[in-house]
């Protein structure tokens, strides 16, 4: 099996909202695969699609081989969850919460957990009302990493975590690519994504409108170019793919297709150049392109009750 | 303390700490106009039905006298509910009224106070409002103005609708005033005691448990007379009883009550400016860092999150057995001759010397099902807060999860009744006879009715899986339709025809002719529903 998640034109309604419309996404297995879209683009819905807690209306949903609206509890011994919002028992301490978790599933490595508490700094004496959204994140993240199973289903899981500790799920998260595990990471922080993610899925309004490696969706995007010309930046303008061209005097900055920056190139040149940056856009720029130009308001709006 | 002032700019400390309250109360009124309908009609309505039934509950002045003699010689009126001090109609209906619409008055009151303040803070909705221009003690000024105004309210409506019957004004007035006060008191107890624990139903429970503790007090004192009647004057509930109202009014109690109220709101403040957003004055204790080697299952998690609330409810069952076991078997011994007993012996065809029994153990399955419906409802809350969702997302089915709650449900109920059962018999038998016979006969009679409040808790389980958005008013409404209708049908209001089709519980009541088979019967029912709950639970999406 080399896909872990496998979905394909997924739709999903809550009564007149459309949450999801026609979703795919593709995980393959030892991947960890962003899932990016900004608040109500159904990404939670897509997950506990995925966990089989909510209906699909229609497509075809695989999770490790198996339908988890089926096999829901048969196929959670092989997967572990962060809720986007971790709610706790408000009376129970977080050892005994994660001793409970632990237990339920048959046990865990108590090393590891000792290990995974010390390095997210969690006190384990707190009951589940006093802690804070951060650390009913850390108590969700370290039971789910301490069970050991071969896909990791992560919804939105630094949202509360000071950026210490986003630091050290970092490093665990790519200490659990090393050994082989899958991870299907939702979030809308950026730079988080670029920094982990093999592969990405955007997804705007409950439907996917792109997906790829990082690599693979710098090569659909614009790059952005800045230069100092020797001579004045004649015939820029009129090249095919060269978009948004600001000149002041020697100076120009330009947006440009990278089908067009083969002759892009060649004309910079026989203008003469003092001075190129040539830069790939950041996720940031990718997500305002996707996201700002949003078509569909009112499924979109959907979407976001929906969440 | 209005939106006007408010908005103004703020000059005084004690401005600073109050602004917003206005903003607040109308928040309050909207966030709890459900609670705030249902508390002041409830209340209302059990003083102005009972004033209104008091003419045909003792039409003859034979009638009177016999209830008269009956409050002076069975303890547990007085106890549980008020000494009387007239034989007049109006005055005996006060004595029924007066323990259940003190209770009711002073629950709605507690919930209102928690709910306006220590929920609104530890839900963090507090501090959402925390960045807008409110004072600190903003929240808590909103809550007592509400419950004052509701005071008021609830004062206007008992007084007018005692009137409207055609009651002396003095009488209506005091009884009126007796009702809004017993609110007021308990708000003033919730206010002390959402500063003092960081948790909301530990300050609800707190505050409720020491306005019922002191009505208790109360009743020792009342009931034992003599020697020990000070202890009545000890606590502002045995203050409320000595208005009397309908039997010369003693208008300067209300003093010491008006100056109980005015000094609990006074020490909630003081003590509000000791402590910190969030916390309480009671420290906040710390968990184990380990789990008990016996939590280790979905239905252990469940266990754990009921024991507390199992406990003290036990204890209270226990109490109120013993005392009822052994001062009701005294009572009965020197009173089985009487007019009244023979008559309900007759009508409920038991024993003599079971009579009182039977009609107190009947009235108690209700609060013990009240509590089976609160287990069955927490599977919802499980759900709608997110912390199912940690176990469902592992390896734990919908099922075995929603099971596990059930099951609570179901067992909640058989502990209480049998802890009732064994505290009636060992107090009855301790007042004289056979300890362990008492105790077989009283378990098995008090076991008997288990099968009712299945159904009520299967009924509940099945909303959740069906409609889960509606559950907690299904489960509640089944309650009060059996409670309802039991009342309407000893008042001769419904026929028993429709009583025996909408609630479960005359088929476990021997005067309806119970057979071994009618417990089956329910006993069916309730796992027959449960199943079909479990069905929908497996068709629907999870939270919805």
């Amino acid at each position: 099996m080399n896909e872990a998640v496998r979905v394909l034109e997924l739709t999903k309604r809550f009564g007149s909202t459309t949450a999801l419309d026609g979703l795919d996404l593709r995980v393959r297995t030892g991947e960890i695969h962003g899932l990016l879209g900004p608040n109500g683009a159904g990404k939670t819905t897509a997950i506990r699609i995925l966990l089989g807690l909510t209906r699909a209306d229609s497509g075809t949903v695989r999770l490790l081989g198996d339908d988890p609206w089926r096999d829901a509890a048969a196929l959670h011994h092989r997967l572990a969850h962060v809720p986007g919002d971790v709610a706790l028992w408000p009376g129970l301490s977080g050892g005994e919460i994660l001793d409970l978790l632990g237990r339920v599933r048959g046990g865990t490595d108590p090393r590891r957990r000792a290990e995974l508490v010390e390095r997210f700094a969690l006190d384990l004496r707190t009951r589940g009302r006093a802690y804070s959204k951060g650390n009913r994140q850390k108590v969700a993240l370290v039971a789910a990493l301490a069970a050991d199973t071969e896909l990791l289903i992560l919804d939105e899981p630094t949202s509360g975590l000071d950026p210490l500790m986003e630091e050290v799920f970092r490093q665990v998260i790519a200490e659990e690519r090393s050994r082989g595990r899958t991870v299907l990471l939702s979030s809308h922080i950026l730079s988080e994504v670029e920094a982990l993610c093999d592969r990405v899925s955007i997804i705007r309004a409950g439907r996917t409108v792109e997906s790829g490696t990082l690599a693979e969706l710098r090569h659909l995007s614009r790059v952005t170019v800045t230069a100092e010309l020797t001579g004045p930046p004649d015939g820029l303008a009129g090249l095919p793919g060269v978009h948004d061209l600001v000149a002041e005097g020697p100076n120009v900055r330009l947006h440009a297709d990278p089908s067009g920056l083969e002759a892009l190139c060649a004309r910079l040149a026989a203008l003469g150049v003092r001075d190129l940056t040539v830069r790939p856009p950041t996720l940031e720029e990718l997500f305002l392109r996707h996201y700002t130009t949003a078509p569909e308001a009112d499924v979109r709006a959907g979407a976001e009750e929906a969440r | 303390m209005s939106a006007p002032a408010a908005a103004r700019p703020l000059r005084s400390a004690g401005h600073a700490l109050l602004a917003g309250t206005g903003h607040l109360v109308r928040l309050a009124l909207r966030r709890d106009r459900v609670l705030l309908a249902v508390w002041l009609s409830a209340t209302a309505g059990i003083v102005l039905g009972g004033a209104a039934a008091a003419g045909s509950t003792y039409p003859t002045p034979e009638a009177r006298q016999d209830r008269w003699e009956q409050l002076q010689s069975v303890p547990m009126f007085v106890l549980f509910q008020s000494r009387a001090f007239a034989a007049s109609a109006e005055a005996l209906a006060a004595q029924q009224a007066f323990a259940a619409a003190t209770l009711c008055a002073a629950l709605g009151a507690v919930l209102v106070v928690v709910r306006g303040t220590r929920a609104e803070e530890s839900s963090g909705r507090r501090e959402l409002l925390g960045g807008a221009s409110l004072g600190r003690h903003a929240d808590l000024a909103a809550s007592l103005v509400v419950v004052l105004a509701s005071g008021a309210v609830l004062a206007a409506a008992v007084a007018g609708g005692l009137l409207a019957v055609g009651l002396p004004v003095a009488g209506a007035v005091a009884l009126a005033l007796v009702t809004a006060l017993a609110a007021w008191v308990g708000a003033g107890l919730a206010a002390v005691a959402v500063q003092l624990t960081d948790g909301s139903g530990t300050a609800a429970g707190l505050a409720m448990g020491t306005f019922y503790v002191m009505h208790m007090v109360r009743g020792v004192g009342a009931m034992a007379g003599g020697d020990a009647l000070w202890l009545t004057w000890l606590v502002p509930n045995g203050w409320l009883e000595n208005v009397r109202p309908f039997a010369d009014e003693r208008w300067w109690v209300l003093i010491p009550l008006l100056a109980w109220v005015a000094l609990s709101f006074a020490l909630a403040f003081v003590l509000a400016d000791r402590r910190d957003l969030g916390s309480g004055l009671f420290p906040r204790r710390g968990g184990p860092v380990r789990a008990a080697g016996w939590l280790r299952s979905v239905p252990a998690l469940v266990w754990r999150l009921h024991r507390t609330s199992l406990l003290l409810w036990s204890v209270a069952v226990a109490v109120m057995g013993l005392a009822m076991g052994h001062a009701g078997a005294g009572a009965m011994a020197e009173y089985a001759g009487m007019p009244w007993v023979r008559a309900l012996t007759a009508e409920l065809d038991v024993a003599p010397a079971d009579t009182f029994f039977v009609y107190v153990i009947f009235a108690f399955v209700f609060p013990i099902a009240a509590q089976a419906v609160l287990t069955a409802l927490r599977v919802r809350q499980e759900e709608s807060t997110g912390a199912g969702e940690l176990l469902l997302a592992g390896p734990t089915g919908r099922t075995g999860w929603a099971l596990a709650h059930a099951a609570a449900a179901f067992t909640v109920p058989v502990l209480l009744l049998a802890v009732f059962g064994v505290s009636i018999g060992l107090g009855s038998g301790l007042g004289g006879g056979g300890v362990w016979a008492d105790i077989a006969r009283f378990t098995g009679l008090t076991l008997s009715l288990a099968p009712a409040v299945w159904v009520v808790v299967a009924v509940t389980v099945a909303a959740h899986g069906a409609v889960p958005r509606l559950c907690a008013a299904v489960g509640w409404t089944v309650l009060s339709v059996g409670i309802l209708t039991e009342i309407a049908v000893k008042a001769g209001l419904v026929p028993e025809a429709l009583f025996l089709v909408v609630s479960p519980f005359p088929h476990v009541n021997p005067y309806y002719q119970s057979t071994p088979f009618a417990h089956l019967l329910l006993v069916a029912l309730a796992a027959a529903i449960t199943a079909a709950g479990m069905w929908a639970l497996r068709r629907r999406d999870l939270p919805a």
